[in-house]
Formats: structure tokens, C-alpha cells, sequence
């Protein structure tokens, strides 16, 4: 034994990771929202002492349920009508909250080609959040009280898909004017339909499922282990961890699936939204202490997928952190926020950017769109094309049409 | 389409869960309860999910969190052993299937003061920078710098005596 430490440098940490038990994330959910409850339920107490503490605790508490089942709808134009079986305050409560200024999109949805058929979620406090939908860009909207963890769809029709997450996974298809119809999935397993949308379900390993705008669904023959599925256009693509990451896809709805070893040792893989017809792409980030940074970008030609290029980022003097990206026809396209490496604070640079030569080369700034550099994309939906939807700083979304060269705005809620 | 993980914590859990226990091992001694501290970490995120969210590093938060976790826990069985007037018996440990060397190298990790075992644990063997390390357990890099070469100094020493077996129980 020359240097016991050295030796077994990585190699003990390793392999005791490769061994670790991986609870199911809904137990972690279960326990971390006892103990919100734990602590919710000692400031109640303590704000028992005085009568104006506990009017506003009453308020918290009453608030807090990421499992709520959804509550009322809320059908409305400038102010909210009473129209529901939960009272008036509780409706004008769901509209004070989604127009916010705390409220923070989490997750959108839009009628394909028309922009003005939307359905957003808003997550306005820990332990709440609101669906928002419209049919006519939110002239009028319905809103809708969902868990937190509810992601959604668009699904045709004017319909949308939501997700309740966790530790739920309830399935629905819901309508604009927040009528919603459960989905019941048939053991049956198929391919995608035409029509049908991909739904990822599962905590640890993925499960697709095929969602039909009447409620009816699927599973969908899904790779063993892939844990980061996107779909986009047809084509399903997904990385699955062994000891190294694995890339898979499809284009013909899960009928039949190809896969590729990138040979990287690192569970920082993760691919982008590519339409069929165009070429392959995973980034690479870093097994570091921070989610993503961008270390190499993987492709491969849409003619010969079975050939992937790893191009390692050779800018070194700046921290570049991935907030998604997607493939058009000119390439990959990724947006990133970068500070200079060492400094903590505040990004320096944020904006979309191609990667030429191990080069990023910018393609906007987005100054518009984030004065303050934090970006978030929210969609990656396909018409004609990739149309990619981020999140604006002042409650708008913005789209892109053309590669992130422009963007224009969008009401969201 | 999004995945149902556009929960940053579930994204996070998905990405880091095992690394964390990777690390923590070697801090704890045991991977049963690396596995423990290390869940009780991220249920910890869930309950402050929006400060969570705005962390600029939140796996570095969630690895403090749990070393955190672990002093915490082994205090409290400690003080347990205190007032109940009893001696810790060896009890079943889960360790990772190693070579004889390196479970000897986590026995005598387990035999070290913990701010050695913590310093050395996170250093060489999870392979954090020292900057990283100070950061992990609050304390300045000096003081790291300090825990390393004296922990090596007794880590080559324990071994050297041969007085520990794989998977020793030493406290």
C-alpha cells in the first residue's frame, strides 16, 4: 500500500454510490412535506399568542397542500366571477395569487400554431399553485387550483394534458373552460398514435404513455432505465445511466428504438429536443458540485446517427451553465447563462448560442427577454419546426420561431 | 414535451442522490447511513423548496446539509449512549463491496476524530477541492488544511498498527 488515500481516491466514493438504495423520490416528497407541516404547525402555535399572528398564519396554513385535490374554477376576464361551490374569496384568492407578483411560471403548454389557445401553471407559494387557461391569448381565462408538482401538455383540440406529478402521477386531459376528464391507462402497451401525447411517468426508471385527448391512454414501449425523456415532433428521444450514459430514440412513437453508449461517465447527460428529420444532440455537463455546466456537446447527423462527435467547450475562462437548447435545421442551439470562472456573483452573459469549432458563437442576448441574465425555458414545441418558449421577467412568455435570433412576447396569465 | 422531473428537486435527486451518498460514506463509516442523511438532505430541500430553488449550487447546499445531518445524528446517539449508560455495541454496518484495502481504509477512517474523518472523507476519497471542503463543513481552509495532514498522519498510523479488520466497528 503506497498511499492508502490516493489509492483509493474515487474509487471507495464510486462504488459506494453504485451501491446506494435509491429511495422512491415520492417517500422524500412525503418526508419533506411532514416536516413543512412539523414547522407550519410550531409557528401556528407561536402565533397563537396574539390574534393578528394568527389571522396570518390561518392564511398559510389554509394555503398549503402540494396534494391538494384541484379546487374551484375560476372562468374570467378582468375580475374574477363567483360562480363556484367554494365561495367567492376563495375564486378572488386564486386570481390574486396567479397575477401575483410572486407568482412563477412553471410550466406551459400551447395549442400548436395558435398561441392564443395557452395553458399555464404558476406556482405562487410554496405548497400552491394555479393552472391559468385561455382560449383567446387571456382576453378570458379559467383558473384552476393544481398540486405543485403539476406539469402540462398540449394535447389538440384546445385540450391539455396535466400531469399532477407527484407522488399522485394523476393523469388528466383538461379543456379551456377547466373541465377536465381523467385518463385512465390500459395495460396495453403500443407505439404513439397519431394525435396521442407522450406523457412521462415513473419515479426512478420512465415509463412513456400515450395520452388521447378523450381520456384514453397507453403505455408506450420505453427503454429499461431512462431517466430524462423528451419528445418533440415525433421523435422520442431519452438517456438511460449504466456506468456510462446511453442515448435512445425513436421516431417512429417507441415502435422501435435505437440506442447509443456515449461512453461518458457521467450522469450530467442530457439530451435536447430534436424533431425527426434532424440531427442528434446530448450536452455534457460536469460531475462538479454544481447542476450543468456545459463541458462538451455530443451530435450526430440525422443520416448517420450511429456516428457521434464529442466537442469539448473550449472556453475555459467562463462558467457556462445549460438552461436547455434544441435542435433546427442550422444545428443545435443552447441556452446558457456563463460567468467568469471564479466569481460568484451574478451571470455576466446569458443569451442562445451555436457551438462552431468548440466555440460558442452567440445568436442573441436576450437582454429583452431577462435583464436580469436568469433564463428558464418552458417549452420546445414543434410547428414547422422547433418553436422554442421562454420565460420573461415581467409574467409574458416569449417565442421563438427562428433559432433564437428573435423573440416576441406573449400574456401568460 | 417536459418531463414530469421539471422539478428541480427531483431533477437534482435524480442527477446527485447517489454521488451524495458516494461522499458521505466515507463520512459516516456506514452507507446505510449515508443513505439516511443524505435522504433527510433532500426531504430538507422539499420543506424550503422555494429557497431550494433559488440556490445557486444547490448540490453543495444538499452535501453541507447532510454532513450537518450526520454530526447531528451521531451527537444525539452519543448523548443517548451518555445518559442510558451504555456502550455502543458493534453493530451491523452496511459496507460497500471493496477490496480488503480500502475497507480497511474505511475502518480507520471510522477510528479518526470526526472533524479528521470529515476533512479526509470529503477529500480524498469524494475528491472535493480543499476551497470545497471548508466550504462543505464551515470552516476556514487552513483549518482543512490542518485536519488533512493530521488525519493522514493518523490514518497511516492506525493502518500501520494493524489493529483494525474490514469493516471494523471502531468509533
Amino acid at each position: 500500500m503506497t498511499d492508502p488515500l490516493l489509492d483509493g481516491r474515487r474509487t471507495i466514493a464510486r462504488r459506494a454510490a453504485e451501491a446506494a438504495e435509491v429511495p422512491d423520490y415520492a417517500s422524500v416528497l412525503r418526508r419533506g412535506r411532514r416536516r413543512r407541516t412539523r414547522r407550519r404547525t410550531m409557528a401556528l402555535g407561536t402565533a397563537a399568542a396574539s390574534v393578528a399572528a394568527v389571522v396570518a398564519v390561518t392564511q398559510v396554513v389554509g394555503s398549503g397542500n402540494g396534494g391538494a385535490p384541484p379546487g374551484p374554477v375560476d372562468r374570467s376576464s378582468e375580475a374574477p366571477t363567483a360562480t363556484t361551490t367554494r365561495g367567492t374569496d376563495h375564486v378572488t384568492g386564486l386570481a390574486a395569487l396567479v397575477d401575483g407578483a410572486e407568482a412563477r411560471i412553471v410550466s406551459m403548454a400551447v395549442t400548436t400554431g395558435d398561441p392564443e389557445g395557452m395553458a399555464t401553471v404558476w406556482q405562487v407559494e410554496d405548497g400552491r399553485a394555479v393552472l391559468a387557461l385561455t382560449d383567446d391569448g387571456y382576453a378570458t381565462r379559467t383558473l384552476l387550483e393544481v398540486p405543485t408538482t403539476t406539469r402540462v401538455h398540449q394535447a389538440g383540440r384546445g385540450r391539455f394534458v396535466l400531469v399532477d406529478g407527484l407522488p399522485t402521477k394523476r393523469v388528466r386531459v383538461v379543456a379551456s373552460d377547466g373541465t377536465t376528464t381523467p385518463v385512465t391507462v390500459s395495460p396495453s402497451e403500443a407505439p404513439l398514435a397519431e394525435g396521442e401525447v407522450p406523457i412521462v411517468t415513473g419515479t426512478q426508471s420512465r415509463q412513456i404513455v400515450g395520452v388521447a385527448t378523450d381520456g384514453t391512454a397507453h403505455r408506450v414501449p420505453t427503454p429499461k432505465g431512462m431517466v430524462d425523456v423528451r419528445s418533440l415532433g415525433g421523435r422520442l428521444v431519452g438517456i438511460a445511466f449504466d456506468r456510462t450514459a446511453v442515448y435512445h430514440w425513436t421516431d417512429d412513437g417507441g415502435a422501435t428504438w435505437d440506442a447509443r453508449d456515449l461512453g461518458v461517465d457521467t450522469v450530467f447527460a442530457s439530451p435536447l429536443e430534436s424533431p425527426p428529420g434532424h440531427d442528434h444532440a446530448v450536452v455534457e455537463g460536469a460531475d462538479g458540485a454544481t447542476l450543468f455546466p456545459l463541458v462538451a456537446l455530443h451530435t450526430a447527423s440525422a443520416g448517420d446517427p450511429t456516428e457521434w462527435t464529442r466537442t469539448a467547450l473550449q472556453d475555459r475562462a467562463v462558467h457556462w451553465t445549460v438552461d436547455g437548447g434544441w435542435v433546427d435545421a442550422d444545428g443545435v442551439r443552447l441556452l446558457l447563462t456563463g460567468e467568469p470562472a471564479g466569481r460568484r456573483r451574478g451571470p455576466s452573459e446569458a443569451g442562445v448560442f451555436r457551438v462552431v469549432d468548440g466555440e460558442l458563437e452567440k445568436v442573441s442576448g436576450l437582454g429583452d427577454v431577462r435583464k436580469d441574465g436568469s433564463l428558464q425555458m418552458l417549452l420546445v414545441e414543434y410547428a414547422d419546426g422547433p418553436v422554442v418558449w421562454i420565460a420573461g421577467e415581467g409574467h409574458e412568455v416569449w417565442r421563438t420561431t427562428d433559432g433564437g435570433v428573435t423573440w416576441e412576447p406573449f400574456r401568460a396569465r | 414535451m417536459a418531463d414530469v422531473s421539471g422539478d428541480p428537486i427531483q431533477r437534482c435527486f435524480d442527477g446527485c442522490y447517489r454521488r451524495l451518498v458516494g461522499q458521505l460514506y466515507g463520512v459516516c463509516g456506514d452507507l446505510a447511513e449515508a443513505e439516511e442523511v443524505v435522504a433527510e438532505a433532500f426531504a430538507r430541500a422539499v420543506a424550503s423548496r422555494r429557497a431550494f430553488e433559488r440556490l445557486e449550487r444547490p448540490e453543495a447546499w444538499l452535501r453541507t446539509v447532510a454532513v450537518n445531518v450526520a454530526r447531528t445524528r451521531r451527537r444525539r446517539a452519543a448523548m443517548a449512549d451518555r445518559l442510558l449508560r451504555r456502550t455502543t455495541p458493534a453493530g451491523p454496518r452496511r459496507d460497500v463491496d471493496l477490496s480488503e484495502q480500502r475497507l480497511l481504509v474505511v475502518a480507520a477512517l471510522r477510528a479518526l476524530p470526526a472533524s479528521q474523518r470529515e476533512a479526509l472523507a470529503l477529500h480524498y476519497l469524494a475528491d472535493l477541492p480543499v476551497a470545497e471542503v471548508a466550504e462543505t463543513l464551515g470552516v476556514p481552509v487552513g483549518t482543512v488544511k490542518a485536519r488533512l495532514s493530521r488525519g493522514r498522519a493518523a490514518l497511516l498510523a492506525l493502518l500501520e498498527s494493524q489493529s483494525l479488520v474490514p469493516g471494523g466497528a471502531h468509533d
